[in-house]
């Protein structure tokens, strides 16, 4: 027997809260690399963001050794994926380094779209998919329920699925046999050019960028001269190595159907994408692999410091964070209303949130994004075509042939009581609907196209509140679409305020408009002077709302024992004040770029 | 140095929905713990006495609530008893108590003018039985004429009225008119008061009051209401010889509060009783130097067993130039720059020059010797505030 018949490369795939990371610590407790004392729960979830959200957003790895039942010793290489359709494409990857995936289902929660969607990914990745029911201790954990669907829905046996609890560690061990047994072992000859994947990478400040590697034929050492073929970069290898958690292991070599890690002096992570294919300089391989896509970032906003001054602060922050993320792009911009900034792009609103609030937790900077926006297409009467990311340089209206938007296809599960509520949501975001499955009696998976910018203003909180929380959403762009869209514009005391300016189709403008302005209007503070809020498509008012004036600021007491109080309350109101940005002679408190977001009562 | 001292009664009959003031229902507290918060601010007292220095004075008293009319004034006797044997009281010391009516009758009142108070300050409120009730007050509006007239008939000259002024709807009671302020205002004046102080409503969060506003069951006058409401004050009183002195403060030029005009002079007091705030050089020795602002415990309980200490901050010679000016803004006659520059060796004109160009630049406030607020900065008043804090 060889050294490969023994790996066992898997992924866990999971919806969130369904218990993925719980059962990767127990299986790494279980292979001895960690006591359950040195354990802080859910090792491979490092960041605190990641804990808190219960998702995955870098991919982790780890190279494990089992003793079988059948006596021999196998290599476990365990890859996290992250979690999230935002990283559609990194899942994709990482699906492309393993021979098979767990697939953790919630024996309450049952099947969800965004499970059917990782699975679908790992089945058109060719995986052998091992069902796994998780949390069969719970009270309201129906196992045969769960496999029904999982046999009906997603059409794997599910007759002999472990029955686990990942929490309690009961079943743990039915798992392990179960990768020995079903998933095979990688093919590949070390004697071919190497070949190895890139799934993730990040950045070390002593060695460089650290590729994660999954090599499928040939061997790479400490060294060797590598060339990463999309980006056609050669560089020396530095180290190789296996990974042990939150840990690097050095490693002579690097060999086919091994995971492992390599370290060349790589400066720039933009040059070691995902998707992208090693090789040896002098001995390349003929057959790039395939699926290498250049990701492109889906949502844009502009993002500003509160305070001004912490400009140069936010520069250095997104760049450290780019450093491990070659999907984050992002170039100065200065709005009006906002002063200096950054016009920031993400893969989609998950990823958005991630950064801002890595901004605001790791970096502690105070922050105003602006509406968020995605491409659009303009073709210009000149026959030019101008790919827009911010409604603020939208051409005049009269150079204008038309506009194309994104359109996404949206698959959405849901119990069958809300398939009204989401049939209404899904129309007012100008949803067109393409069908509907019975996944069983009682639930329901729709799919609808919508444009993607209906789905970045608040639709999945919108979709989670009408169905109390019960619906799961995946999305995945489908192409361009020509669409009758608008800029609007919103005037505060007559002057235009483009951080807030927005795209929109035309026939909504105007119910937008009016929520906006009604929005703006209850979170600016009265003045000394009435604000007229308004907004605008073109030249045209199209709702308007007025801040009325307030006239008196002023404590009407103030005597010995209050004086400490009242000049706390006055220092409150000065701190207030200086948290706001100043809109010609108008005060606006960051909240009110916040509010206009959340439209959706 | 001459010091003011502040003594707090923390006892009322009822609480009012708009008061926010530490004090208690009197009927949730025992009569014995009344003697005894009496006997606790004797020993209060005592452990302030090492504040002052030999020859420090005393030169204005206020007793304010609560309600302090609502006890014995035996009790204020005594403790005035105490103080004038610690402490040379001046001869013409102010010596004020607030009263409410409804709680005072000719007894009581003759009984403070032989204890030495000659300045009273009526709870009035309004003199309008539908607000009184709205309000929660106790009494009506025949009940504050009558405290009036008693308080003239013991003896005294020199008695204040209380008035609030944007009495908001609350419940179905619609809120104060123009016309019921104005015959509040001339009420007063007309029994003989000498000194009026009108406030506008503050809705104070963790009042019933405010909770009402957050149940959308009060809603507040009109604000343009208001401000007419409050400049109508000001002429009115000038028809019975009192003008405006502080941003809610009206008088003739012989009857202004002396105690209360420390406050907004900085200059150093003494407080006794739960609550109460000192002001006071941090080493006797030292009157040009660090102040220190102290406040007692706002525990009855801890109060009574003797455990006086509050928090306390130290205001620093920089901060009590700001404070000098925060305060002193609200008198109609600005900070006194004379006094500032003898106090702190510079005039606060050159001290604040940016500031106070900028103030004016807004039409906030003036110059003529003096800075002031203007009639806009007089309703936005807090603008300048906030450039001292």
């Amino acid at each position: 027997m060889s050294y490969i018949d023994n790996i066992r490369n898997f992924c866990i795939i999971a919806h969130i809260d369904h218990g993925k990371s719980t059962l990767a610590d127990r299986i790494l407790e279980k292979t001895g690399v960690l006591t359950q004392r040195e354990m802080e729960n859910q090792v491979l979830d490092n960041m605190d963001l990641e804990k808190e959200r219960g998702i995955t957003i870098k991919a982790q790895s780890v190279r494990l050794n089992y003793k079988a039942k059948n006596g021999n010793e196998y290599v476990f290489n365990l890859i996290d994926t992250p979690g999230h359709v935002d990283f559609n494409y990194e899942v994709s990857r990482t699906l492309a380094a393993c021979e098979g995936a767990v697939l953790v289902v919630d024996a309450a929660q049952g099947v969800e779209a965004q499970t059917l969607a990782n699975v679908y990914l790992a089945i058109d990745n060719n995986l052998d998919v091992i069902p796994v029911i998780n949390k069969i201790d719970l009270p309201a954990a129906q196992p045969d329920v769960v496999k029904k669907e999982i046999e009906d829905i997603i059409g794997l046996p599910a007759e002999d699925a472990p029955l686990i609890s990942a929490k309690a560690g009961i079943g743990i061990e039915d798992v392990l046999e179960a990768i020995v047994e079903q998933i095979p072992s990688p093919k590949g000859s070390t004697e071919s050019p190497l070949k190895g994947l890139i799934f993730d990478s990040y950045y070390d400040a002593y060695k460089g960028v650290i590729i994660y590697v999954r090599i499928y034929d040939g061997k790479v050492k400490k060294g060797d001269t590598i060339r990463l073929m999309a980006s056609n970069k050669e560089y020396v290898v530095t180290e190789t190595g296996w990974f042990k958690p939150g840990a690097l292991q050095q490693a002579d070599v690097l060999q086919a159907g091994e995971v492992g890690y390599i370290a060349a002096a790589i400066k720039n992570i933009s040059d070691a994408t995902v998707g992208d294919t090693v090789t040896l300089a002098n001995n390349p391989t003929k057959d790039v692999l395939p699926g290498y896509k250049k990701v492109q970032p889906m949502v844009f906003c502009g993002v500003y410091p509160v305070d001004g001054a912490d400009y140069e602060d936010l520069r250095d922050a997104l760049g450290k964070l780019q450093l491990n993320d070659a999907s984050l792009v992002f170039e100065p911009e200065t709005s009006k209303a906002l002063g200096f900034g950054f016009r920031c792009g993400f893969l989609g609103l998950l990823h958005l949130e991630i950064i801002q609030e890595r901004l605001s937790r790791e970096y502690n900077l105070e922050l105003i994004t602006t509406t968020p926006s995605v491409i659009y297409n303009i073709y210009k009467t000149n026959g030019e075509l101008v790919t827009l990311d911010n409604p603020t340089n939208m051409p005049n209206p009269t150079e204008i042939d038309y506009i194309e938007e994104p359109i996404v296809k949206a698959s959405i599960m849901t119990p069958t009581e809300y398939v009204g509520n989401i049939m209404e949501l899904t129309t007012e975001r100008r949803g067109v609907f393409i069908n509907m499955d019975y996944i069983e009696d009682t639930r329901v998976l729709m799919t609808y196209e919508i444009p993607l910018n209906e789905v970045i203003y608040d639709f999945f909180d919108a979709l989670k509140s009408r169905t109390r929380g019960y619906a799961s959403l995946d999305y995945e762009i489908l192409g361009y679409k020509k669409s009758n869209l608008v800029k609007l514009d919103i005037y505060m005391n007559g002057d235009i305020v483009d951080a807030l300016s927005l795209i929109v189709h035309n026939d909504k403008a105007y119910t937008r408009g009016r929520k906006m302005a009604e929005k703006l209007k209850d979170t600016i503070p009265r003045h000394q002077f009435e604000i007229p809020i308004q907004a605008c498509i073109g030249g045209k008012i199209i709702a308007r709302e007025t801040v009325k004036a307030y006239r008196k600021d002023v404590l009407a007491k103030c005597y010995g024992g209050d004086i400490s109080r009242k000049k706390k309350l006055l220092e409150k109101q000065k701190e207030g004040k200086k948290k706001m940005r100043q809109f010609g002679s108008v005060e606006v408190p960051q909240e009110a770029f916040l509010s206009v977001l959340k439209l959706d009562e | 140095m001459n010091y003011g001292l502040y003594i707090h009664i923390p006892f009322c009959v009822k609480k009012c929905i708009y008061c926010d003031f530490l004090s208690f229902n009197s009927c949730d507290i025992h009569e014995k713990d009344k003697y005894k918060y009496f006997h606790a601010l004797e020993e209060d007292w005592y452990t302030k006495l090492n504040i002052f220095n030999p020859g420090d004075h005393i030169d204005s008293i206020y007793i304010g609530g609560g309600t302090p009319s609502l006890v014995d004034p035996f009790y204020i006797d005594t403790l005035l008893r105490v103080i004038k044997s610690d402490i040379y009281v001046t001869k013409n010391a102010e010596i004020t108590i607030e009263v409410n009516p409804g709680t005072v009758d000719i007894d009581k009142l003759e009984k403070y003018v032989s204890s030495g108070i000659n300045r009273i300050s009526i709870g009035v409120q309004s003199t309008q039985d539908r607000l009184l009730r709205s309000l929660g007050r106790i009494h009506n509006a025949s009940d504050c004429e009558e405290t009036f007239k008693m308080a003239k008939e013991a003896g005294f000259r020199n008695i204040s009225c209380d008035l609030i002024l944007g009495i908001p709807q609350i419940k179905n009671e619609p809120g104060q008119t123009f016309e019921e302020l104005c015959e509040d205002v001339e009420n007063v004046l007309k029994w003989g008061a000498r000194h009026i102080s009108v406030y506008s409503i503050i809705i104070e969060e963790g009042t019933p009051l405010c909770e009402l506003f957050e149940r959308n069951k009060a809603f507040e006058i009109d604000d343009d209401l208001e401000r007419k409401m409050y400049r109508a004050v000001s002429s009115l009183a000038k028809e019975y010889y009192l003008s405006q002195y502080e941003i809610s403060n009206y008088a003739r030029s012989d009857t202004k509060s002396a105690h209360n005009m420390k406050y907004w002079k900085c200059l150093p007091y003494i407080g006794l009783g739960l609550g109460a705030a000192s002001y006071y050089p941090a080493d006797k020795k030292k009157p040009q130097g660090d102040y220190i602002r102290s406040s007692n415990t706002r525990i009855i309980t801890d109060y009574n067993e003797f455990y006086f200490k509050g928090e306390s901050e130290i205001i620093s010679v920089e901060e009590q130039m700001n404070e000098y000016m925060m305060l002193g803004f609200r008198k109609i006659s600005g900070p006194d720059g004379r006094v500032f520059k003898k106090r702190f060796g510079c005039y606060y004109h050159d001290k604040f020059k940016d500031k106070l160009e900028m103030l004016a630049s807004k039409g906030l406030i003036t110059f003529n010797e003096n800075a002031r607020l203007t009639k806009k900065g007089l309703d936005f008043a807090n603008e300048v505030f906030r450039e001292f804090v």
